[in-house]
């Protein structure tokens, strides 16, 4: 039997949002998910002011997201959510599916693992009862949100030899892109790939205005993005990247969030990205010299 | 008749000093309803850009009715409470979604623009006959 979907999220696209290749940005795709998540929330009986009374918080462990149709200033949207499995381990997996109100494509696809943690944001704790039955209850086979491909097997198994890869950001957590407790949501982790992605256009010598006088822009296909421990304010973090694999148009890169102090993981990410003709909006083969930069990339790491 | 317009959350960015969203986001949250209930009688995304014409608003009369806090669920409903040739007011209804008391209510009335010679311009006959349509009946607000 299928399983319900509601929806979560509707809203429009501002220009703000915005970024230098005339689509919404990375970041505000996830802002957008998490919000919705948090209407889903409501479904499973943890409305906001249960969530703010409780010590215990939900949060995603695992997301991935696939884009797939572009979003541009003055475009309506919404989302549809529902949750396909609750799993023993005490993952509740949801998936969501951003649409283009106007035109019915799907734009984004997010699917995303939950837990139920301790106030520390860290160790997991069983659901609570009435929230497990709940989620029992709606979880099943979602037939209008078709569970995606896996994204290619890029990632070397094991911890990564963070000295063979670039250092491609570094910064703080500020408070003001923290919830509550003090922890920042996914647009924090994704704006800080945002950043990164140009310093590794760096390192390819892609300059990112010529690459736009060229008639040239680069976009992200799909994301695979694994929350290891909280990004908290007042963090120092830095990111450490590394390209994985390369084809005719796309190509995978691996960020790794890195807890400046402590070197620990926060967060790991591959992406799948490509470049796009800037007026035909359209993927076109790597150009040359920058797959030759990429290539030795590749060989280095 | 009313139709969902937003559906979304408060954020911590968007609360002030006194521990609740500032008045600047409840006309944001307005700002992007619009673009759905212009939508919901035919002024869409395309039409906007191919006509090149749309609302812009002209006066605003909003009433904040509850105060609203960091990670409060929201939903906007929206429609059209008067129209003539060159105008249209909207009104929308944003609700907490966990309370289901309104937080506010507000109407914004419009001229219809011409964005090219940046002056009023008639709406569109199909645009007209549908905004009549979809009139919010009486009591509504």
């Amino acid at each position: 039997m299928s399983a319900p979907t509601f929806i979560t999220g509707r809203g429009a696209i501002n220009p703000w949002e915005c970024d230098q290749w005339g689509h919404l940005n990375v970041q505000f795709y996830l802002a957008k998910a998490s919000d919705a998540q948090a209407h889903l929330a409501v479904r499973l009986g943890l409305p906001p002011s249960r969530l703010r009374a409780s010590g215990p918080g939900l949060i995603p462990v695992a997301d991935r997201a696939l884009f797939k149709r572009e979003l541009r200033a003055g475009n309506i949207y919404f989302i549809r959510t529902g949750i396909r499995a609750v799993s023993a381990d005490g993952s509740i997996d949801i998936a969501s599916r951003m649409i283009n109100q106007e035109t019915g494509n799907e734009s984004a696809a997010f699917e995303t693992r939950l837990r139920w943690v301790a106030q520390d944001r860290t160790r997991p704790l069983p659901w609570p009862e009435d929230v497990l039955a709940l989620a029992q209850a709606s979880a099943g086979a979602l037939p209008e949100l078709a569970v995606p491909q896996p994204m290619a097997a890029v990632l070397p198994p094991g911890q990564p030899d963070i000295d063979r890869l670039l250092l491609t950001y570094r910064g703080s957590v500020e408070a003001w892109e923290c919830d509550s407790a003090g922890v920042a949501p996914p647009r924090a982790h994704i704006a800080r790939f945002n950043d990164a992605i140009t310093h590794l256009f760096r390192a390819m010598k892609i300059d990112r205005a010529e690459l736009f006088a060229s008639g040239l822009g680069s976009a992200a296909l799909d994301y695979d993005i694994a929350y290891h421990r909280p990004l908290r304010s007042g963090t120092a973090v830095e990111i450490r990247s590394g390209m994985l694999a390369l084809s005719d148009k796309v190509f995978h890169l691996v960020h790794y969030v890195l807890d400046s102090a402590s070197g620990e993981v926060i967060t790991t990410i591959v992406v799948a990205a490509l470049f796009f003709d800037l007026a035909a909006r359209k993927s076109v083969p790597i150009p040359a010299a920058i797959r030759a930069e990429a290539q030795r990339l590749l060989t280095g790491a | 008749m009313l139709v969902e317009t937003h559906l979304g959350r408060v954020s911590p960015l968007e609360c002030d000093h006194l521990g609740h969203m500032n008045v600047q986001f409840y006309v944001s949250k307005v700002s992007d309803a619009a673009w759905h209930v212009m939508a919901s009688i035919g002024i869409t995304p395309a039409f906007i850009r191919e006509r090149r014409q749309a609302p812009a608003a002209v006066k605003q009369e909003i009433a904040y009715l509850r105060e609203l806090r960091a990670g409060d669920l929201l939903r906007m409903d929206s429609g059209v409470l008067e129209v003539s040739e060159k105008r249209l007011t909207f009104y929308h209804r944003l609700t907490n979604v966990e309370t289901g008391q309104v937080a506010m209510t507000s109407k914004v009335y419009t001229v219809n623009m011409d964005l090219d010679a940046r002056r009023s311009t008639l709406l569109d006959p199909a645009i007209l006959a549908r905004a009549r349509e979809r009139l919010l009946a009486e009591g509504t607000v």
